[in-house]
């Protein structure tokens, strides 16, 4: 007769794109409600640069969430690169020849990402590289909060990227000093096994991490031959499964011109159907900000927090597994 | 100066400023309000000066629109204000606010709205000559409950569809009710007194009934002030019926999580569901009153709502709906001109089933209600479950209804609605920009630096918000008529509120034998 497993909390959240307060209220979070293990899945990076252009007469000026806004002083600029980072962006510091020189590549369109309206400039070249060093940075920095919040403290934390973040991300997260990089592989929570999937179905925005359904359940069969006990098997699989509640958002133009109120499906078949095989404990998936919510796939509870990492909101999910069920689901935002 | 952007998920264009525009108005049963304004709103305030009254109620709607727009621009989520009042005020005084606004005002509506249905129905078969059996059928105990029945269980069927399909069903309905407003309002505009008066009588005689003047005098014989001039507290009365067009706005809010470009749509949507009803309903009633003239209007309110004139023998009620109909011979412009009112007023029922299953299934989630409120079902997309909660509840509103149409239904559930969820949503938005663990999100509202004379605007908006919904409860209290102090509702308001807070203090208890403290779902998270 199988032994019955002891009770784990879990605590997990997803999406938070860069905002490094929504990753310190996580960790804060991991304490608060008394979890045992945090996962964190992608997408970690951030999506947007607010250049700020030092003037000549020593002042510092940045187009931030539709608003111009003058740094005067040392203090004023440092406020500004803080307010920058709560909402996951980045931020450096340039000339306007430096600007001009950037915007050289690329194009500039009028859209939005995320409720933040603006002219967005679609970088190339020099920004994209600017991309990848700003985001390792940040990463980088994570690491170190991470360990001075968590170090001692008994809490496993598992992390993973998205379907948004760039492969330079990897290297990173596999040399974090306290969280495990849990992508691609199995890794044990107590007595479930856990396997994790950074790849998404393909998206309107051709993001790094998107493959066919076909190459999807590929990859997720291959993780899934690694599972010795699906009863105890957990799903962290970023995107979510295809119909449900977990993945609805909004209908998307050919023009990307989004409906106002009209809502799709765009989970991932492979998913779906992953888990209606093998049916394991539970699915944790992400990727669809505006789906939070849960939903049984027949015994597998699946649940997609949602994300509003952009008002510093950290939207998550404390699961109770016990004698391998799951117990309960509670969805935090805080 | 742009932002860059990488190749990442999110990035689109912006939607137009019409879909903004259309998304609020849809939700707006202009029509069946301008006959609840001209309707009741004269029959309790017979004094009152219609084009003012209409003002008052633009007073209110700005404050409305401009609370529930920045609140739900700042925080722009699905749930309305149980996410405002949650992280404001206490996640308590939210929860006890949803439950009632939900589970007790919306349904109630539902009720209120099935009467205004038939009457919508009624009306329109006695424009279009249809016999009197089947329009007192209508009104039979019998006639109401199976056509109560009949409308709940398409609201169900509708909002259990999905909200694609849902929202082709309510363009359609929209667009036709709409169709019907335009002709009535034309008519009126284009009609001179002469041509009504005399359209008027021609079909008196024709029914046998009194005529115009005979009318007036006959009203006035019962009581009924039908001469005399404006006053200042009658139009100011008016306030409780043309809050109706502009109030109603804030459903918006339930779906705000689904509103792209939310910090410009929500706004935008909650201010165009003011202004153009009231454009239209300034429209309609200024040619009402030029056509008709107000004394007639006051004899159509007070034989619409006391029902019996001495020899009136006309099968549907002098309202603005049928001084319209009796200017045109074709049956088609008097079905559209009539119908309006019922669709109108129908399509408020699906919306408060969608609201009120969304309300639901946020409380499954946060673990204030049974898991079974967060399922969905695969097939539709919806949570089917909590919209047979609904129905059945709804049922039970609308039998109560059919059973006693005689109790007020409407201005008592609109005086709960006022003291539960307008006041506690209008104090939340204008704290807002004060309250300490709101700071980040209000620092991060693209509204914070919008200020008059250094005063948030959200804050002035809500106390214009508070003083005219105030202004509101004083005539729901010094109006006997409107039946806010009427002995069988104010045990059921005391019971709502007592039921909302038994809810929370049920579920809190139970998840805490569980090992669940529900109040983990608000809990702050410190950013540090």
């Amino acid at each position: 007769m199988r032994r019955a497993i002891e009770l784990i909390r879990i605590f997990f959240a997803t999406d938070i794109h860069g905002s490094e307060i929504c990753l310190r209220k996580f960790l804060n979070a991991l304490r608060i409600y008394k979890v045992d293990v945090g996962i964190l899945l992608g997408d970690l990076s951030g999506k947007l640069i607010n250049p700020i252009v030092k003037q000549p007469d020593g002042s510092y000026i940045c187009d931030f969430l539709g608003q111009r806004i003058v740094a005067k002083t040392e203090e004023e600029l440092a406020a500004l690169k803080k307010r920058i980072a709560i909402t996951g962006n980045y931020c450096f510091i340039t000339t306007p020849e430096e600007l001009k020189e950037l915007m050289a590549e690329g194009k500039t369109i009028s859209g939005m990402i995320d409720a933040q309206i603006r002219k967005i400039h679609l970088g190339a070249g020099k920004v994209e590289e600017l991309f990848k060093r700003l985001v390792t940075e940040r990463l980088k920095e994570w690491d170190l909060i991470i360990e001075e919040k968590l170090r001692g403290s008994g809490i496993k934390m598992f992390i993973a990227p998205g379907n948004d973040d760039i492969f330079e991300v990897d290297e990173v997260l596999n040399n974090y000093r306290y969280a495990v990089n849990a992508d691609n592989k199995k890794v044990m929570i107590g007595e479930y096994e856990m396997v994790t999937l950074s790849w998404s179905n393909p998206t309107p925005w051709n993001t790094p991490r998107e493959c066919c359904e076909e190459e999807l359940m590929r990859k997720i069969e291959g993780l899934v031959s690694q599972i010795d006990n699906m009863d105890r098997a957990i799903f962290n699989f970023h995107a979510p499964p295809y119909g449900t509640t977990l993945d609805q958002a909004y209908k998307l133009s050919k023009d990307l011109v989004p409906s106002v109120s009209e809502m799709v499906n765009v989970g991932s078949i492979a998913v779906l159907n992953a888990i209606k095989e093998h049916q394991p404990l539970l699915g944790l998936h992400g990727h669809i900000h505006e789906s939070r919510g849960s939903q049984k796939i027949g015994r597998t509870i699946c649940v997609n927090p949602g994300s509003e990492y952009s008002e510093g909101i950290l939207r998550g999910v404390i699961v109770t597994l016990d004698k391998d069920k799951v117990k309960n689901v509670q969805f935090t935002s805080g | 100066m742009a932002v860059f952007a990488r190749k990442a998920s999110g990035l689109v264009r912006e939607a137009s400023l019409f879909d903004a525009f259309a998304f609020g108005f849809f939700d707006q049963a202009v029509g069946a309000c301008i006959w609840a304004y001209m309707s009741f709103g004269l029959f309790v305030a017979p004094r009152g000066e219609l084009i003012t009254g209409i003002m008052l109620g633009l007073a209110l709607g700005i404050g409305s629109a401009l609370v529930w727009g920045i609140l739900g621009g700042s925080m722009p989520r699905s749930g309305g204000d149980y996410i405002y009042n949650s992280r404001i005020i206490h996640p308590i005084v939210g929860v006890i606010i949803s439950v009632s606004s939900a589970w007790f005002i919306l349904v109630m509506w539902n009720g209120v709205l099935c009467g205004w249905v038939i009457y919508g129905l009624s009306h329109t078969l006695a424009l279009i000559g249809a016999s009197y059996e089947i329009i007192d059928w209508l009104w039979s105990t019998q006639g109401l409950l199976i056509c109560c029945t009949i409308i709940q269980v398409i609201s169900l069927i509708m909002s259990s569809l999905g909200w694609r399909k849902y929202s082709v069903i309510q363009k359609a309905i929209f667009t036709i009710s709409m169709v019907g407003l335009i002709i009535c309002a034309g008519l009126l505009t284009m009609s001179s007194a002469e041509e009504f008066i005399n359209a008027w009588n021609a079909i008196c005689a024709k029914y046998g009934s009194i005529g115009y003047s005979e009318l007036l005098s006959a009203v006035e014989g019962q009581g009924f002030p039908v001469k005399g001039e404006y006053n200042l507290f009658d139009t100011l009365a008016l306030i409780t019926t043309s809050n109706y067009f502009t109030m109603y706005g804030y459903f918006i809010s339930f779906i705000g999580g689904e509103v792209k470009r939310p910090e410009r749509n929500i706004l935008i949507a909650q201010i165009l569901a003011v202004i153009v009803p009231v454009v239209l309903a300034l429209w309609v009633t200024w040619a009402a009153i030029k056509t008709a003239g107000i004394e007639f209007l006051r004899a159509g309110a007070y034989i619409d709502n006391a029902g019996y004139v001495e020899g009136y023998t006309l099968p549907f009620s002098p309202i603005y709906t049928s001084i319209a109909a009796v200017l045109v011979d074709s049956i088609i412009l008097r079905f559209l001109i009539g119908f309006q009112l019922a669709l109108f007023s129908f399509m408020y029922i699906p919306i408060d089933y969608i609201a009120s299953n969304r309300a639901m299934f946020a409380w499954g989630m946060d673990q204030i209600g049974p898991s079974f409120f967060t399922d969905v079902n695969l097939k539709l997309g919806t949570p089917l479950k909590n919209n047979i909660i609904i129905f059945i509840m709804s049922m039970f509103t609308s039998t109560m209804f059919s059973l006693s149409p005689e109790l007020l239904w409407t201005f008592s559930v609109v005086a709960l609605e006022t003291l539960t969820l307008f006041l506690i949503t209008g104090i939340s938005g204008t704290i807002f920009p004060f309250v300490k663990k709101v700071r980040h999100i209000w620092e991060a509202s693209p509204y914070r630096n919008w200020k008059v004379f250094g005063i948030p605007v959200v804050t002035l908006a809500g106390i214009d918000y508070i003083a005219f919904l105030l202004l509101s409860v004083y005539f729901y209290w010094a109006l006997p008529a409107l039946g806010f102090l009427h002995p069988l509702w104010d045990p059921i308001y005391v019971t709502v509120w007592v039921l909302a807070i038994l809810w929370f203090v049920f579920w809190y208890y139970r998840r805490k034998a569980q090992g669940i403290n529900v109040l983990l779902a608000y809990k702050e998270l410190p950013p540090e």
